[in-house]
């Protein structure tokens, strides 16, 4: 049970009916507004789920409470808000699966730990095969979970229709469904919710959250960055992290660290809401990509592939619409009788192997946590906890070691995809 | 029983056929209507009040507009199989037939258990799921099945879909949205100037507010002449009219999409590219936030006028108008005439003109006034007011809400258009209203009737000219019309009077959301209006808050202070309004989903039996199974009949590039890894192409076949992006090079013959190349002919036999099949298909894209590191010499073989120390194809396994949990057939 919030801003059922029964009481503001101080330990650029994450680790896990996040527009905004919301840890690579499996862990308690109901949803999470070769690659997926002590099932044809009775198996599909590699730890959770429970959480612990307020400049003193500068001015930074998401190549370019990453425009949409029918995640592997899943709301809300071009503008083609669409009538012919309500669009920032930049940068004090690609909603506490150890320690964490910067130097790749130096196909 | 009288349809008024009534069932009792009607007149003719229940306190809810802001009366259409739910009933066109039924209610619309939401609805607020079901965490699970049940709106539809969809592309010079007295002004004029148009509107009849206005154009009344005005549009060809359908969606470069409607259920998707955009899109009424402004019998005074004027049906006997501007007054003459009695005009505002007055007759007027309360479950049966002198209770059934007027700029907006908000219209405005494109008529403010025909008809002459037709005439319209033209919607009810009642004040009616969860949302920090949408979620609703955007930060601004401009806006997303699945998908259903690619072996495979396999792109022949045997047993067959005597298999859908030009050999040096400035003319080479980071892009031949001019094959896999990755070097980084090339895929047909017999066959088809181990030695491209027909024929092998590949002219494929069957028996030949040559390439140990060309191994990792060049440069060389590259630790490729001599490999296999005994353990690589060998006996498996060159010979586990399965294996290389190619070279 946490206990950073005091009795009257604790959340609790006792405290919705005392609310309630009173007239004049109400609920504290969740988090404090604005820069109290002029001079930070830790200043956190990007106020979403990773950086919001990432203070509050850093001040729960290491005592660093004075800690500054500032946000260029309101936090939990970026990829945040828009990302599908699929949480899961069923990844091939030692690396990268270790990594998401510490993730999922902490989802698990994350709506206790932060006394803001994160709506963890472990509905499972279904990943389709279309060739007796896709199986066979994701048996040895499953198989390389279970090594890591992760729960995973490869399912057949039959097996899979009664996981998802709703799936349509008969061979009049295109790209025809072999079977699946199923995680039923996998699922949602509510996005919204992780960055307003981060930074509730944060904000009792003493970090402080300017909204509003772009980063647009930093000042080196050495090899080290000793000031922040933004709108609405400077402030003095022991050390300085990076979790801008799409726009983490311009900060970092700001600081004068180039990032290898490329910034992609992908689009997700939700139909209008109706009674459950969906209670899992399913997602649909033949290029162009989809993957949906049942919202508590009762949307579906449906994820597709990258643009195959680069752009900061968060809107792309028709045709990625028409494409998921398509995959997901194939899937599950009964979405056809149903109407698409609202459709938007984010910026990922995908690297040349597809996988995260967390971590030291060749500047002293500057550290980095991007790169997420289709990955960073499910990867949030995580990165949070393991970003705070490193700059906590000055030592990279153990999980987070290998997505150094340094990797792209060594070629010691992280390709989950095997897409190669080309970010839109990952 | 059938109810033929329909107590709330006028007599005279109207464009419904009073000729052709329609039967339809609603909540399964049978009404009549007529055609013309949507299924909200013919309901409200009806008299039927009740029509759903709202989404979260399962509220009593009525008809509240005449549009697709419509976010109360969401129906179910349909029955079984045919169901649609979250129809509006408002957008339904009515036909014979239709069934419909409320949703979001148990047992019944008329009493539905949900309602007892409403009685915690002080503890379930704004977001307050964030702040319980956290204890115990295992519980969340059962919480959330309850919370899903409760949320939904319809249910959900079951089994295929069977309704008509279709896509249209089409392009246009000007694209007019919005069939209003603007946009009918603009389609006009543009007509006339031969440009191409194309117009559309939302609704089933064009003609927008001129459908119910009283007024006259041209002496005609104003219905007349937008009827007169469509059917001359009609007559232009170059003029397409739209009604029914909604533009939905603008991306970049004006890619606007609509969807069209045919009844409720076909529709098909426009897709345009018009040059110009004139938007006159309109406006929508907004409401007036006030305590228990939900019940039915609450409506909107413009669908009020609407219904009684457009479809002759009358919302009730006694109505009472509440109004922030001028425009409320305007309907007290069509209610009165409809036989309505307008009990009260309530004003909120202090003042207004006499004359605006005097529109209401005798009917009371309260300026200043407020509404504090209104009664009635089912129905709305009275209102409780304050005025300044004191309070008072109106009886009515009826009542009419204006307050004011939002423009409908989601499009203008999506199309990155900049929105101001303005004080006097309590709404948004572009900033620039001739860019992205030219707004005009109410979407831009404009009311006034005569205004909006000429700025509309501007409108038109601007984009038309501006696209260098020539200027039209200018055009005169006469109009009269008493109505309103005050655009002053500012007036609100202060939240001082709305949030201390004991009442809710809806602002969002679809997710009911209130005044109160706004202010509790502002005092718990969620101040930006994207969190306050987020967290109360107004504006979320399947109306994506048409009618409650504007009031939601209206009230947010009352409440804080800050004024509306400051706190801008919520993105405008596409689409206008919800848009069908089905019509997106189109005709992508089924198998038409994406083309399906047959090798021109397709018909002969066909008819030899074979079992063809889908797999990307391509239906390939899998095998052939003679009578009686099973998929195993025949590809058993089909090894060993190839191993034995001699095999034919497909492998036309291998991608063939023909590269030509004085720079070829330079070109291919570099995007190969392997030297091939050596290769002579005739001669083959298999090759690797590296991606820029240095690991293994794909495999295949070079084969050239002239001084200049080569042939290069790549694997079927990764045709598409060898493709794309040569064309971009040639086009975008090497255009210097003298260098073309073509696919040439589909246009041979490509079989290969292999097997100790294939030499005899293939040299009893041709005369003219002589096929002796001296004369066409392996890894050498013959040509020539067999029957006259041209051929190319190269040495090469994947299952390690003898072999020949026999490339023809598409055209002559069946030809030459038929030629092979022909001479077959004599050489015992068959057909094999992709698995048998699958199981021969791993018993052989060749690679594959997708198993060992994983997209994270080199050359060297998989065998092939002495191919690597070190004397040239070419695409990956720089990359490759990272340190990584060259350590200990990576996954090397292998041969496995069971200890035991006997066991079966689990496929899918993680390889480790030590057996599995369910408890974590290092992987030390995984196996990439497992087979059952015909050849060799027993279970062979290919593997990547960390620094595994160094391993062979030593013992590991292939284990595989998810199967409870571990084999001790032995590691070995991974050529388990012939590993000398004594055989291939033979």
């Amino acid at each position: 049970m946490s206990s950073i919030f005091d009795r009257d801003k604790r959340y609790s059922l006792a405290g919705l009916l005392t609310k309630a029964a009173s007239r004049s009481a109400s609920w504290a503001p969740a988090w404090r507004k604005g820069a109290s101080r002029k001079s930070y330990d830790v200043v956190i650029v990007g106020g979403g789920g990773h950086g919001l994450a990432t203070a509050y680790y850093l001040a729960k896990n290491h005592g660093v409470k004075n800690v500054l996040v500032i946000e260029k527009g309101w936090i939990g905004g970026g990829n945040t808000a828009r990302n599908t919301t699929i949480i899961r840890s069923d990844y091939f690579l030692e690396a990268s699966g270790r990594f998401k499996e510490f993730s999922l862990k902490l989802w698990e308690g994350l709506s206790q730990e932060l006394n803001f109901n994160q709506m963890v949803s472990q509905r499972g999470y279904v990943d389709l095969a279309h060739s007796d070769g896709d199986l066979e690659m994701y048996t040895a997926r499953a198989n390389a979970m279970r090594l890591r002590g992760v729960e995973a099932n490869v399912l057949d044809r039959e097996q899979l229709q009664k996981r998802v009775p709703q799936i349509n198996l008969e061979n009049d599909m295109r790209y025809p469904i072999t079977g699946a590699l199923v995680q039923e730890r996998g699922g949602t959770a509510r996005h919204d919710a992780v960055a307003w429970g981060y930074a509730r959480a944060a904000s009792a612990l003493g970090v402080d959250i300017l909204e509003q307020s772009e980063v647009i400049g930093f000042q080196h003193n050495g090899n080290r960055i000793d000031t922040v500068i933004t709108v609405d001015g400077e402030f003095q930074a022991g050390a300085v992290a990076i979790s801008a998401a799409g726009h983490s190549s311009e900060v970092a370019r700001l600081a004068g660290v180039e990032l290898p990453l490329e910034s992609i425009a992908i689009q997700a949409f939700v139909t209008e809401p109706l009674k459950p029918v969906l209670d899992t995640v399913v997602s649909f592997n033949m290029f162009p990509f989809c993957y949906l899943s049942q919202t508590d709301k009762g949307e579906i809300v449906i994820g597709g592939t990258t643009e195959a071009y680069n752009s900061y503008a968060a809107r792309g083609s028709f045709s990625r619409i028409e494409e998921a669409t398509a995959r997901c009538i194939a899937m599950f012919p009964f979405l056809s009788k149903l109407r698409l309500m609202r459709q938007w669009g984010g910026i990922i920032d995908t690297p040349i192997d597809g996988n995260a930049i967390m971590g030291k940068t060749p500047i002293d004090n500057l550290f980095v946590n991007a790169g997420w690609s289709y990955t960073g909603f499910k990867a949030t506490p995580a990165s949070g906890w393991t970003l705070a150890d490193t700059i906590a320690n000055d030592k990279p964490h153990p999980l987070l070691a290998p997505f150094s910067l340094e990797r792209y130097k060594t070629g010691a790749l992280l390709d989950d995809a095997g897409a190669g130096p080309h970010p839109y196909a990952h | 029983m059938a109810r033929d009288r329909q107590p709330n349809r006028l007599n005279n008024l109207g464009t419904i056929d009073r000729t052709k009534p329609l039967r339809f069932t609603f909540n399964n009792r049978s009404y009549t209507g007529y055609q013309g009607d949507t299924l909200a007149s013919a309901l409200i003719a009806n008299g039927v009040d009740l029509i759903g229940r709202s989404f979260k306190y399962h509220r009593p809810r009525g008809i509240f507009s005449a549009g697709s802001e419509e976010p109360n009366a969401l129906v179910t259409v349909g029955q079984s199989i045919d169901a649609r739910p979250n129809l509006r009933a408002t957008e339904i066109v009515l036909e014979n037939g239709l069934v419909a039924r409320s949703q979001n209610c148990w047992p019944s619309v008329d009493w539905d258990l949900g309602a007892v939401t409403g009685l915690v609805s002080r503890i379930i607020g704004a977001g307050f799921y964030y702040k319980t079901f956290m204890w115990p965490a295992k519980a969340w699970k059962t919480y959330e099945y309850f919370i899903r049940h409760a949320a939904g709106l319809g249910s959900p539809p079951e089994g295929h879909d069977d309704a008509i969809y279709d896509h249209r592309n089409a392009h246009c010079d000007i694209l007019v949205i919005g069939g209003g007295p603007a946009g009918l002004a603009a389609a006009s004029c543009a007509a006339l100037t031969g440009a191409r148009v194309i117009l559309c509107d939302e609704k089933m009849h064009m003609g927008g507010s001129l459908s119910w206005l009283r007024a006259d154009i041209g002496g005609k009344p104003a219905a007349d002449w937008a009827r007169a005005t469509i059917g001359e549009l009609a007559n232009h060809a170059n003029v397409t009219t739209l009604s029914d359908t909604t533009a939905f969606a603008i991306g970049d470069d004006n890619h606007v999409v609509l969807e069209q409607r045919f009844g409720w259920k076909n529709r098909r998707l426009w897709k345009i590219r018009p040059k110009r955009i004139v938007l006159a899109g309109g406006a929508i009424e907004r409401p007036i936030l006030f305590p228990g402004n939900d019940r039915p019998g609450i409506m909107l005074v413009t669908a009020v006028r609407r219904y009684i004027r457009e479809f002759g049906v009358v919302p009730g006997r006694q109505a009472t108008i509440v109004t922030n501007n001028d425009s409320g007054y305007d309907a007290v003459k069509d209610l009165q005439d409809a036989g309505m009695i307008v009990a009260t005009v309530i004003d909120i505002r202090d003042r207004c003109e006499g004359s605006v007055r005097a529109k209401a007759g005798n009917c009371p007027i309260y300026m200043g006034a407020s509404i504090t309360a209104t009664r009635g479950r089912k129905r709305l049966s009275g209102i409780n007011i304050e005025t300044p002198d004191g309070s008072n209770h109106i009886a009515c059934d009826t009542l009419c809400v204006a307050g004011g007027w939002t423009p409908s700029l989601q499009l203008y907006s999506q199309r990155q258009g900049k929105l101001r908000f303005n004080d006097t219209l309590g709404a948004h405005l572009p900033v620039d209203h001739a860019e992205p494109m030219i707004v005009v008529g109410a979407a831009i403010g404009t009311f006034d009737l005569g205004l909006c025909l000429s700025d509309g008809w501007r409108a038109g002459a601007d984009a038309a000219t501006d696209l260098g037709f020539t200027k039209p005439v200018q055009h005169k319209f006469s109009v009269t019309c008493e109505q309103s033209v005050d655009a002053d919607g500012s007036a609100i009810m202060p939240v001082s009077k709305i949030l201390p009642s004991k009442q809710k004040a809806f602002v969002d009616l679809q997710n009911d959301v209130t005044c109160a969860d706004l202010s509790q949302a502002l005092g718990e920090g969620y101040q930006s209006i994207e969190h306050v949408k987020r967290y109360t979620t107004t504006g979320m609703g399947t109306d994506q808050g048409k009618t409650s955007n504007v009031n939601a930060i209206r009230t947010v601004a009352a409440i804080t202070g800050i004024s509306p401009s400051e706190i801008g806006h919520t993105t405008f997303r596409p689409p206008y309004a919800p848009v069908s699945m089905g019509a997106i998908a189109g005709e992508a259903r089924g198998k038409l989903v994406a083309p399906t690619r047959r090798t021109p072996f397709h018909s002969r495979c066909t008819d030899a039996g074979v079992v063809f396999l889908e797999s990307g792109d391509w239906l390939y022949p899998r095998y052939y199974p003679q009578p009686g045997e099973s998929m195993a047993e025949a590809i058993d067959r089909e090894v060993r009949n190839t191993r034995r005597n001699v095999g034919m298999v497909d492998m036309s859908s291998l991608g063939k590039i023909d590269v030509q030009g004085a720079d070829a050999i330079a070109f291919l040096e570099r995007v190969y890894c392997n030297n091939l400035a050596s290769l002579k003319v005739g001669r083959v080479r298999y090759s690797l192409m590296l991606r820029e980071d240095g690991i293994l892009f794909d495999d295949g031949t070079v084969t050239r076949l002239g001084e200049n001019h080569y042939l290069i094959t790549t694997t079927t896999a990764r045709a598409g992006e060898a493709w794309l990755h040569l064309e971009r070097y040639r086009q975008a980084y090497w255009s210097d090079l003298n260098v073309s090339l073509t696919s040439v895929t589909d246009d041979w047909a490509s079989i290969a013959i292999a097997g100790p017999k294939a030499r005899d066959l293939v040299q009893s088809l041709t005369d003219d190349i002589d096929c002796s181990a001296n004369a066409f030695p392996p890894s050498s491209m013959m040509e020539g002919t067999i029957d006259d027909m041209p051929v190319r024929i190269f040495r090469v092998s994947f299952s390690g036999e003898l072999g020949f590949e026999i490339n023809i002219s598409a055209d002559y494929a069946s030809s030459l099949w038929d030629r092979l069957v022909g001479h077959g028996p004599t050489f015992d030949l068959m057909p094999y298909g992709l698995e048998a040559l699958d199981i021969m390439r791993i018993e052989k140990g060749h690679i594959s894209v997708g198993t060992e060309i994983d997209g994270r191994t080199t050359a060297a990792d998989v065998g092939l590191g002495r191919m690597v060049s070190t004397k040239k440069e070419f695409i990956g060389k720089a990359l490759l010499q990272r340190s990584a590259f060259n350590e200990p630790g990576r996954r090397q490729l292998v041969g496995l073989k069971a200890a035991d001599g006997k066991s079966a490999i689990p496929y899918g296999a993680q390889i480790t120390d030590s057996v599995w005994k369910g408890t974590p353990q290092e992987t030390q690589g995984h196996s990439t194809a497992t087979i059952a060998s015909p050849t060799l006996g027993e279970s062979i498996a290919m593997a990547l396994v960390i620094d595994g060159h160094s391993r062979i010979g030593a013992k590991a586990w292939a284990v595989s949990p998810v199967a409870s399965r571990s084999v001790e294996v032995e590691i070995t290389t991974p050529h388990f057939y012939d590993p000398d190619g004594t055989r291939l070279k033979s």
